[in-house]
């Protein structure tokens, strides 16, 4: 049988959609209170640019949980010039990432009378303002250092070449191998 | 009981310059060849790509276990790795060479020392680590650059934003070229072409980097080196009744109850520039109470490098940072001092950069970014592109700039560790605001003349690339070695690589390590018949 590269299995995963797909994605995550892959897409449907559509902001939240859920907490971090010291991975705050989409729907229900996930675009936009409004959202580097689920799914996506690209309208294929090209050309404009 | 080993030459260290001796020595001349590495062995190459991607997703080391935990040193260490390859199994492959001014820098500038050795001398051996690391490199200007031969391999071409880049440079006055790097241009030596993956700081998963587990595989391969592995060398041990070093002994690592003992017609330390002062430091005995090749004084002292400030500057011009972050230009102008009120040498170097143009989740007000927001604000602030520009300037050292024995902290089988000191000649101390200042004002021009303005500046206290700490000189009272790496005071032991450094230069100096120690192969290879015949490969 022909193994399944990771790309593609998250791709599977996200044209899944609903249902059977969000039960797996869920259980891909690492124990305690799972995060809901619904609650993210319901997100991701408001912070991530609409020009990947809705299927490129699932593609997105099951790359993001796949990230989440090979994490190892405890691994040696690669350890940098001119100091003799070790680190690793601090744990990653899952239950409090858990625990902000699980706020979030609560809010929903009480203000709204349904789910986060059931709310128009607006109105999750709205309750996503409210909930970030004092909290120190920023773009992190490594996204386990994120304050709040929100700041990490964004960061997730835009460390990818897949947001550099979108961003500088061309094909960059950061981090990629490419071949190594003979002059200075530019890189091809982006079409999709 | 003790296992012994025995061999022709012993190599002490399996970084790039141990592999540079190995391989000098091996393929010309009949010799067992015996290398002792403290460290385990590297990844494959085959397992490098899934551990580049677990560096780039979590930024988890893609060398785990490279290091031993209880061997470690107090003060700025240049890195932790211990492992077959040493640290050049992570290094980023920029090769430039030093220029001819670093050998005399007393004779030109009346500051610091002269090498015994001089730029022409050690040419040839700067062409010879070129082909063996595989360098892909363009021409500067010969009166800038000078070279006996060509590099071995076109250079890394310039990508959209080094080109635009460079004429950015050359309108501020300043010539800069692809910067020579140990990474195949094409395919070499069996080894893949670059295909600009951009990791090659820490990891390159396809090979088209150099790095020295590719000299030690085909080695072991040819069974022309022995390579013993996880064996922390404790003492060199003089015979008695002469200076010639006879044993080396030390543990395994992994079984420390037993001890290990090398004997060798020549002795090679390949430590790096602590652990080999280190060891000779360690070697102490009653006829030799400061530690072997130590008549001098001078093992552990004069530790060099050199410090660097850098600045991001906004430029007029779309770049598309991510095509090849890790390439750079770079110019040999500064390395040649103009007559001026203080001593400043330096390199410089430009890279494409994110910064100033990287996504963000709050505006400047502080307001949210979401979605088309978000990706808004980072397009309009990408509009212009932002260029790294670093210059290395030289640190000249003082005497007790150095490695020393600290009794207060030691290892579990006893011995003490190193205590790391840099410090600045009083005339760098002095030279250091105006020297910084300089750069800056460099930085302002460049900017000015693009049209551009400076995001941030930063100054780095730390001394990269170091070296010393055994260097070389012709005079047995304020020198370790001789301009070969033999040691002055133990004609079988040598010494090679960075520790033998008399200055460290402006620029990066990996390329010079590598041909220190193959002029120092040449040598310690005379003493061993030729080839006549390839080794039976059986």
């Amino acid at each position: 049988m022909r193994k399944m590269s990771r790309k593609t299995f998250i791709g599977s995963l996200a044209a899944l959609g609903g249902g059977p797909a969000d039960l797996l994605l869920a259980r891909l995550n690492i124990p305690g209170r799972p995060l809901d892959p619904a609650s993210l897409r319901a997100i991701g449907r408001v912070v991530l640019p609409s020009a990947l559509g809705a299927p490129g902001v699932d593609r997105v939240v099951a790359s993001f949980l796949m990230w989440v859920r090979n994490y190892h907490t405890g691994a040696e971090v690669l350890h940098g010039y001119g100091t003799a010291e070790l680190t690793s991975t601090p744990e990653m705050p899952v239950r409090r990432w858990a625990g902000q989409l699980h706020d979030l729907d609560e809010v929903a229900r009480a203000t709204h009378g349904k789910p986060f996930t059931r709310l128009t675009v607006e109105a999750r936009e709205t309750l996503i303002r409210n909930a970030l409004k004092d909290q120190r959202v920023q773009v992190v580097t490594v996204p386990v250092e994120a304050e709040h689920v929100i700041a990490a799914l964004v960061s997730h996506f835009v460390s990818s070449a897949e947001a550099r690209d979108l961003c500088y309208g061309a094909v960059i294929g950061k981090e990629r191998c490419r071949p190594l090209g003979t002059g200075p050309n530019r890189p091809p404009r982006r079409t999709s | 009981m003790t296992r012994v080993v025995e061999a022709d030459i012993c190599i002490i260290g399996s970084g790039i310059s141990a592999a540079m001796v190995a391989e000098h020595v091996a393929e010309d001349r009949v010799a067992r060849i015996v290398v002792v590495e403290a460290g385990g062995e590297v990844p494959p190459l085959a397992a490098r790509y899934a551990l580049r991607q677990r560096f780039l997703d979590y930024g988890e080391t893609p060398w785990p276990k490279d290091h031993i935990e209880e061997l470690t040193a107090t003060g700025p260490l240049q890195s932790r790795s211990m492992c077959v390859g040493g640290l050049a199994m992570h290094w980023g492959g920029v090769t430039p060479r030093f220029s001819p001014e670093d050998f005399r820098l007393q004779t030109l500038y009346g500051v610091h020392a002269d090498w015994p050795i001089g730029y022409d001398d050690l040419d040839p051996f700067y062409q010879e680590a070129e082909v063996r690391l595989g360098v892909a490199g363009e021409q500067g200007p010969p009166e800038l650059d000078p070279r006996g031969k060509p590099f071995p391999m076109p250079a890394l071409p310039l990508t959209y934003n080094l080109a635009l880049l460079k004429d950015w440079a050359a309108n501020a006055g300043i010539p800069m070229w692809s910067q020579p790097s140990a990474k195949n241009s094409i395919p070499y030596h069996g080894r893949a072409q670059c295909c600009r993956n951009d990791t090659c700081f820490p990891i390159c998963p396809v090979g088209a980097k150099y790095s020295p587990d590719f000299t030690w595989n085909a080695l072991r391969k040819s069974r022309r080196v022995e390579l013993v592995t996880r064996t922390l060398v404790r003492r060199l041990i003089p015979a008695a009744g002469s200076t010639r070093i006879e044993r080396a002994v030390g543990i395994s690592l992994d079984d420390r109850a037993v001890p290990i003992e090398f004997r060798a017609k020549t002795f090679v330390l390949a430590g790096g520039y602590v652990w080999s002062s280190y060891l000779l430091l360690l070697s102490q005995s009653s006829r030799f109470p400061n530690g072997v090749a130590n008549s001098s004084g001078l093992v552990g002292k004069y530790l060099t490098g050199h410090r660097n400030v850098q600045a991001f500057v906004k430029l007029p011009m779309q770049l598309y940072p991510g095509i090849n972050e890790q390439h750079s230009l770079v110019t040999k102008k500064f390395m040649r001092p103009a007559k001026g009120d203080f001593y400043l040498r330096h390199d410089l170097r430009i890279w494409e950069s994110t910064v100033g143009a990287e996504p963000r989740l709050r505006d400047d007000s502080g307001g949210l970014l979401l979605g088309d927001g978000l990706l808004t604000d980072w397009q309009r602030r990408a509009e212009r592109g932002t260029a790294r520009v670093r210059a290395y300037y030289d640190v000249l050292p003082d005497q007790e700039s150095a490695v020393a024995l600290d009794a207060s902290k030691r290892t579990p089988w006893g011995d003490p560790l190193p205590k790391l000191t840099f410090r600045d000649s009083p005339a760098s101390i002095e030279a250091r605001g105006p020297t910084e200042e300089r750069i800056k004002s460099l930085f302002a021009e460049l900017a000015r003349a693009g049209k551009g303005e400076i995001l941030r500046t930063m100054v780095d206290a730390f001394q990269d690339h170091p070296a010393g700490g055994c260097r070389m000189g012709h005079d047995p009272t304020t020198s370790v070695t001789d301009g070969y790496g033999r040691t002055h005071d133990h004609e079988n032991l040598f010494v090679v690589g960075a520790p033998t450094c008399v200055s460290g230069s402006c620029a990066n100096a990996t390329l010079t390590f590598s041909a220190l120690s193959l002029r120092s192969a040449a040598m310690i290879a005379e003493a061993f018949p030729h080839r006549t015949r390839p080794p039976r490969n059986t």
